[in-house]
């Protein structure tokens, strides 16, 4: 055995993992988000009446509600769920954008990069397009359906990929464009084949929070904490997956094991966010580079903190979306394209140095 | 890229929930005695259709194709069912309309289908005007856009319509009757206080905005529309600016699809119960076959619609 | 002594091309094992299969008296560490970071690491002479210092088995001596190490033994002396070497078989000479004679060093006892 263990060491060496520092701006950004959120809309509740209308629902408080139903309505029904699955989201897309980039080794995967987006489009036209009793549609069966059809895609992807015992990045990577755009274009056949569906699946795929209730924030919720949690807790593998797979398994890693636990997780909080509000680009992409670029690439924190900021960060967008004039809907993909760019391009000119 | 597709969407909306629903019965089609009637129309012709083009008609178009429903019912109203040679996939008013050869999708119909036909007129929408009518054009056939934007204007495609194919008289009579009931639904209405109404096209809120024929009928019809000044044709209605506006009628479009809404599973919406249409349970699904056609059934649209935004009162 | 690692009749094929037959090897704590041969002879796959990073086709490598099969990733990574070839590294991962990866096998389900592994890497990357780089990113460093991260974090997996992949590849002369060297240091520790040498003279200086493979077979194993005799070097690597042995330790020093060449060159000094764009030679050298510029070493006895003509510049003839 190599006697390494004797000498005493300096810090110089001291990891920053566990400061709270970026965790506390993290968590504040995201609180901040929030606080932002529920104040603003496109019903303009003044703070009071919205401090007012929250503390009335805490137990031992007693307000005589001096505000018409419909702000409580507005605030508890549609703003409170409409944040909390925002965050969701943000956190479940960016937590899983930064899982793809570090187990496929390519700045640029996210999740429509490995097909899940688009077989969890497919799972939705085909239950929207089959003959179900009508029950069975409020029960959330497009949803269920986008989820397990984003899962078999993935595990379709991953078996297609696979290369003898190993799978190989690149044909990951290969067989994940291949088969997505299969599922697109059965997505097509399908909207194509059941003319009359076509505007129920196409809203659907257009996504979005204008009709995000607490249902489906708790049909959201386990699923993505549950992710992000799992996923978190393996950045310290994540890291040892930025070698090589051989180096990885050499230095003890079940490269195998490792790998299809991340992608069902990464996929888990993908097809659960996108399930609930469809497809919002960027998030996934941008907020683990933006973690990067802040606070260096070491996994064991970019995972956590890309789900904390991108939570933020979606929560922002929304809250900018509701902002704008007028009673129509503006999608937040449009907010986080127009914010997450500059942004993104600005760190970019920042730093100079490689970032993955 | 999405609010293109947004736009998209919405026209699919209507088109998609224009043949999905059967549900109302036929109203009495306004006869036309199916007499030729003498050229009141000299051919050949020029005319300035809807798209503000000047449309030269050589002689009487014996040879139609329609690639919108509302102009295939006006043809079949106008008693040139005979002459209509080709429809879109959506034309299915009349029955009979149905038994014509289809020439494809009212959004990007078939080049080849339509040109197999020889038709002498070829009728579009505003939807064809950059897309289908050049290139049909460009092989020698002559196009016309018949797109009327409100119920009044159109008696004015009916007459256009009339015009072009020599059916003034017919076009008359039908825009006679047709606007008689239109002056008696909204004389009936004007100066009551308008009923707050959303037309819903899709449970995620998609709604008509200003400017398209369902909001022009919900205002003939008495109503104002919550989704008046959402600022662009198709929109999705914000879920709090809804209830805010607080309608008092719901008019579903989107009962016949997939996801099919009721009034009950509108009224079961997580904070939908402080809603004035949901307390007075005054939502209704409507046909969309009626509001959505800017062809002679406009009007049994608008007295539906009228009839469901008064409903109960004397 | 027990070996460390032994390779049991090892077998290997891929789609169904045998790539290694039959190769048996035990590696001794305390002892540097020379894997020598030439390109194409499996000697990184013989490596990849005792790192367990494949199956053998047939037989079985055991690691510390026990089957490597039946061991899990991280439990082989306890006690055996790779220093792979052209690995690949994160560029903007800091040295320090790279080498605490090494501990990753010791470290928990939370991979959280604490004092005694800060120790651990610093002290390993001390020996690897790398720890001013520490906080340097890779993408910084030079191909020697990230050979010397790399080395520094199979150091910090403390293993009892190490194994090298052409260690000392695209290095300069000295970061080459220093790697091998501080291998041959920990070797005398009690390390067992088996390394992948394309430079047989380095192998025959470090190494307690050698083994050659030959398209797939081992075709000797021992010391570097018993080993490398011309017949042999001639039979693996189909050339006719010069061999003699270093100055210093004694050991088989290879050469290359010197201006004459030995024979297989397929053009004779007239053809080069005719070549075109050359011309014809304006002073043509008579047939298979050559030219030495450096001074010759001395014969040690185990091998014969014989000079025509001029002492500093005549004909080298060579043989070995």
């Amino acid at each position: 055995m190599v006697e390494v263990a004797a000498a005493k060491v300096g810090v110089t060496g001291k990891r920053r993992v566990y400061s709270v520092g970026r965790y506390g701006v993290a968590l504040a950004a995201l609180l901040m988000a929030s606080a932002a959120g529920v104040m603003v809309g496109k019903a303009r509740l003044d703070p009071g009446t919205v401090l007012a209308i929250l503390l009335s629902r805490l137990p031992f408080t007693d307000f005589t509600p001096w505000w018409p139903a419909s702000f409580e309505a507005i605030l508890l029904e549609v703003r409170l769920p409409r944040i909390v699955m925002g965050g969701l989201a943000g956190a479940g897309l960016s937590v899983a954008g930064a899982t793809y980039q570090g187990l496929f080794r390519n700045p640029l995967a996210d999740p429509y990069l490995v097909g899940v987006a688009a077989g969890a489009g497919l799972g939705a036209a085909l239950a929207m397009a089959m003959p179900l009793p009508p029950g069975l549609y409020s029960l959330g069966v497009v949803q269920l359906a986008a989820f397990l059809s984003a899962l078999l895609t993935v595990g379709l992807v991953y078996s297609l990929a696979r290369v003898g015992r190993s799978t190989p990045v690149t044909t990951l990577l290969l067989a994940g464009v291949a088969v997505g755009s299969l599922a697109s274009a059965a997505t097509s056949f399908v909207m194509y084949s059941q003319g009359d569906k076509i505007p129920v699946i196409y809203a659907w795929m257009l996504g979005g929070f204008n009709i995000t209730g607490w249902q489906q924030v708790t049909l959201a919720a386990p699923p993505v904490v549950a992710a992000a949690l799992v996923l978190s807790l393996l950045g310290g593998v994540a890291n040892v997956l930025q070698l090589d797979e051989d180096q990885a398994r050499s230095l003890g890693v079940n490269v195998e094991l490792v790998k299809v636990v991340l992608i069902v997780c990464a996929t888990l909080a993908t097809a659960a966010a996108v399930a609930r509000v469809g497809l919002i680009g960027f998030v996934g992409l941008v907020v683990p580079h933006a973690v990067r670029l802040l606070w260096g690439p070491d996994y064991r924190s970019v995972i956590p903190l890309s789900a904390l900021l991108g939570a933020a960060f979606l929560v922002t967008a929304d809250a900018a979306a509701r902002l704008l004039p007028g009673p129509q809907e503006v999608p937040v993909g449009v907010v986080t394209a127009f914010c997450g760019a500059p942004f993104f391009l600005f760190l970019l000119r920042r730093q100079k140095r490689s970032v993955f | 890229m999405r609010s293109v597709s947004a736009c998209a969407l919405a026209v699919l909306a209507i088109l998609a929930s224009a043949c999905s629903s059967t549900q109302a019965a036929p109203q009495p089609q306004p006869t036309v005695p199916a007499v030729s009637s003498p050229a009141a129309s000299t051919f050949p012709m020029t005319l300035t259709d809807d798209a503000g083009r000047k449309v030269t008609l050589p002689k009487e178009p014996r040879r139609i194709v329609s690639l919108a429903s509302s102009n295939t019912e006006i043809l079949f109203a106008l008693g040139l069912g005979d002459r209509v040679v080709g429809v879109d996939q959506y034309s299915d008013f009349p029955p009979a309309a149905k038994e014509k050869p289809q020439v494809g999708s009212f959004v990007k119909p078939e080049m080849e289908k339509i040109l197999a036909l020889e038709p002498d007129l070829v009728l579009g929408t505003e939807m064809h005007v950059k897309t289908t009518l050049p290139e049909l054009e460009k092989r020698g056939l002559t196009t016309m856009i018949v797109t009327p934007k409100g119920v009044r204007a159109v008696l004015e495609g009916i007459k256009l319509l009339g015009q072009a194919t020599g059916r003034q008289k017919e076009a008359e009579t039908l825009v006679g009757t047709m606007g008689n009931r239109i002056a008696s639904v909204e004389a009936r209405w004007k100066g009551a206080t308008p009923v707050r109404t959303f037309f819903e096209l899709s449970p995620e809120l998609y709604t008509a905005g200003p400017g398209t024929f369902v909001d022009d009928m919900v205002r003939a019809a008495g109503g104002s529309n919550v989704a008046a000044n959402a600022g662009k044709e198709w929109p999705q209605l914000n879920q709090e600016s809804l209830f805010l506006a607080d309608p008092e009628v719901i008019l579903l479009a989107d009962h016949g699809s997939a996801g099919g809404q009721s009034p009950q599973s509108v009224a079961a919406r997580p904070g939908w119960q402080q809603v004035t249409a949901v307390k007075t349970g005054r939502i209704f699904e409507i046909d969309p076959n009626l509001t959505n056609r800017a062809g002679p059934r406009v009007v049994d649209g608008l007295e539906m619609i009228a009839s469901r935004l008064h409903h109960g009162k004397p | 002594m027990e070996s460390s690692l032994s390779l049991d009749k090892i077998a290997f094929r891929f789609e169904d091309a045998p790539v290694l037959q039959g190769v048996s090897l035990e590696l001794s704590p305390g002892s540097l094992l020379g894997l020598v041969g030439p390109n194409g002879s499996g000697k990184t796959t013989l490596l990849r299969l005792a790192a367990g990073l494949l199956k053998p086709t047939r037989g079985r490598v055991i690691l510390d008296g026990e089957p490597m099969e039946r061991m899990s990733r991280s439990e082989i990574a306890r006690r055996l560490a790779l220093l792979p070839q052209n690995p690949n590294l994160p560029p903007s991962f800091t040295a320090w970071e790279v080498v605490m990866m090494g501990r990753t096998p010791f470290l928990g389900f939370l991979s959280r690491e604490g004092a005694a592994d800060r120790a651990i890497v610093g002290r390993a990357m001390e020996m690897a002479r790398c720890r001013h780089l520490a906080e340097r990113r890779m993408e910084e460093l030079s191909g020697g210092e990230r050979q010397r991260v790399i080395m520094a974090r199979a150091l910090a997996q403390q293993p009892e088995v190490l194994l090298l992949d052409e260690p000392t590849t695209h290095m300069d002369l000295q970061h080459q001596i220093a790697v091998v060297e501080l291998v041959a240091e920990l070797v005398r520790g009690g390390l067992a190490a088996l390394g992948v040498f394309h430079d047989l003279n380095l192998a025959a200086c470090y190494c307690t033994r050698l083994a050659v493979l030959s398209q797939g077979r081992l075709v000797a194993v021992g010391t570097p002396e018993e080993v490398l005799t011309p017949e042999l070097l001639s039979e693996v690597f189909q050339v006719e070497l010069c061999l003699t042995s270093h100055p210093e330790g004694g050991m088989p020093a290879v050469l290359p078989p010197g201006p004459r060449g030995n024979g297989q060159a397929r053009l004779s000094p007239r053809e080069v000479a005719d070549l075109p764009g050359i011309g014809p030679h304006p002073d043509p050298l008579p047939g298979g004679e050559g030219v030495v510029e450096s001074p010759l070493p001395e014969g040690d006895g185990r091998g014969v060093c014989e000079m025509d003509g001029n002492p500093e510049r005549g004909r080298l003839r060579c043989s070995v006892n």
